[in-house]
């Protein structure tokens, strides 16, 4: 009878232990959800804050090497222009404090540094080869941000519309005359998510000025469920021959999510698609949501895409999931998604914007970009 | 001021608690810290610049976050509950 008490408590702190921490993690879960303006708002600001603060950078007499310049640079500054984009889609009004931000972004994502990493690549540069048949497919990223600070911002520089309009035209040639639906990222090395961004690019340019994109859309969306996802798995492959469509790697949850993501601004039912096999790919435990990221029978380590993977969970696609969890309204999955992604995530909250102190500005531009999706959707 | 057998034991159950929450005014202080200078970057600093006090101040943050949510509120309710019905019996 002397232990009673105290096997009470245990019972009673193990209880505790279980529940408290999901639902404290998951406290904004259903604010992201609802698209509540005021949450929305403070990471936005955050993100607008340090655009802002990257514009003086940039206007200073700091020498361009040690300026934020690279993959990474061209990954922030596009999400945070498709952030602050599906916000001012889903609340017009709110477009006149958005777009200047928007099109700075969408802008900066354009320049010759953010990429040198593909101009090294190909010892060529994407804008200068355009007539060529070399994929260059990273340059789906600002492609996608261009076309949709385009759609939101009519006074949008001439000069790069110009250019844009070029590239979109080269990525639908490429595109349509390839039988896998893979263009190149790197020389003979195609990544089915960086095409996914490639036919987003081009499926919003549609929405600038009505252009017809249907024919190299419908024929990409094909040759993603033919030749690019696994068929036991659900899973795109992650890296692939761009002509003979052979797998030079696993059948991965990080690029599936981003190109789950990247395949709703051109065809919602290859979204879908590809966002099952995401959820098939998820553990849980107490009430946190993770994405495996192998599919069975595959095994590997964290990379550059993946993040760190811990007991097979995968940082990158486990934060990439939200989007099109939230965007197609699995709502239980988001939540237990967002709440592992709060407790890493570690949000902070500090005068009038949020932000979440682990990830940096690429983290908090890519949680604005996956929190927020939904309004860029395809019809 | 007498001691009574209530005033003694609110008095013990402070104590018992004295230390989670230590655990937790350190988090706090920390992740605060953490938001000062770690400014926009973070963990994954974009322009390729790793800042090993930073990284270190990080996993701090996190491992302390982790205590503090799973461990802190369940040793707090065994704490309380154990001592509550010990003094309840008593």
């Amino acid at each position: 009878m002397k232990r009673a008490p105290r096997v009470i408590a245990l019972l009673l702190a193990l209880v505790t232990a279980a529940l408290l921490p999901s639902w404290w993690c998951g406290r904004d879960a259903e604010a992201w959800l609802d698209a509540d303006p005021a949450t929305q708002a403070r990471l936005a600001d955050a993100l607008i804050a340090f655009e802002a603060e990257d514009d003086r950078t940039r206007a200073s007499l700091t020498p361009a090497a040690n300026r934020f310049a690279g993959e990474w640079a061209l990954v922030t500054h596009q999400m945070a222009a498709l952030g602050l984009a599906q916000l001012c889609l889903a609340r017009p009004p709110d477009c006149a404090r958005y777009v200047p931000t928007i099109t700075a972004a969408a802008v900066k994502s354009f320049l010759p540094e953010m990429r040198d990493f593909g101009t090294h690549g190909w010892s060529e540069d994407v804008l200068a080869t355009l007539e060529g048949s070399h994929g260059h497919a990273y340059f789906g990223y600002p492609a996608l941000a261009v076309s949709m600070a385009r759609v939101l911002d009519p006074a949008f520089p001439q000069e790069i519309a110009a250019q844009h309009d070029a590239v979109i035209a080269a990525f639908e040639r490429r595109l349509l005359a390839s039988p896998t639906g893979l263009i190149e990222t790197y020389p003979n090395e195609s990544y089915p998510t960086d095409v996914a961004s490639v036919a987003a690019a081009i499926a919003v340019h549609g929405r600038i000025n009505g252009a017809d994109h249907r024919k190299v859309i419908a024929h990409w969306a094909e040759r993603v469920r033919s030749a690019q996802i696994d068929p036991a798995s659900g899973l795109t492959i992650q890296r692939m021959g761009a002509r003979d469509g052979k797998p030079h790697d696993a059948p991965r949850g990080s690029g599936t999510g981003l190109a789950a993501y990247f395949a709703g601004f051109a065809d919602r039912p290859t979204a879908e698609l590809l966002t099952a096999g995401l959820r098939r790919q998820q553990a849980s435990f107490l009430g946190f949501g993770g994405i495996r990221e192998y599919a069975p029978g595959h095994s590997g380590k964290g990379d550059v895409d993946s993040g760190p993977v811990l007991l097979g969970i995968s940082v990158s696609a486990t934060g990439f999931a939200l989007a099109p969890l939230r965007a197609l309204g699995h709502r239980d999955d988001f939540t237990r998604i967002y709440r592992t992604t709060a407790l890493f995530g570690v949000p902070f909250e500090g005068g009038a914007s949020a932000r979440f102190l682990t990830g940096g500005a690429i983290g908090n531009a890519l949680l604005l970009a996956l929190l927020t999706s939904g309004p860029e959707l395809a019809p | 001021m007498s001691v009574t057998p209530r005033n003694a034991a609110l008095a013990d159950a402070a104590r018992s608690l004295r230390a989670p929450l230590l655990v937790v005014l350190a988090y706090l202080l920390l992740r605060a810290l953490l938001a000062a200078l770690a400014g926009h970057n973070g963990i994954f600093t974009p322009d390729g610049h790793v800042s090993p006090a930073l990284i270190v101040l990080t996993m701090s943050v996190l491992v302390l976050r982790l205590v503090a949510l799973f461990v802190v509120p369940a040793l707090i309710v065994y704490r309380l509950i154990a001592r509550a019905i010990e003094h309840f019996r008593a």
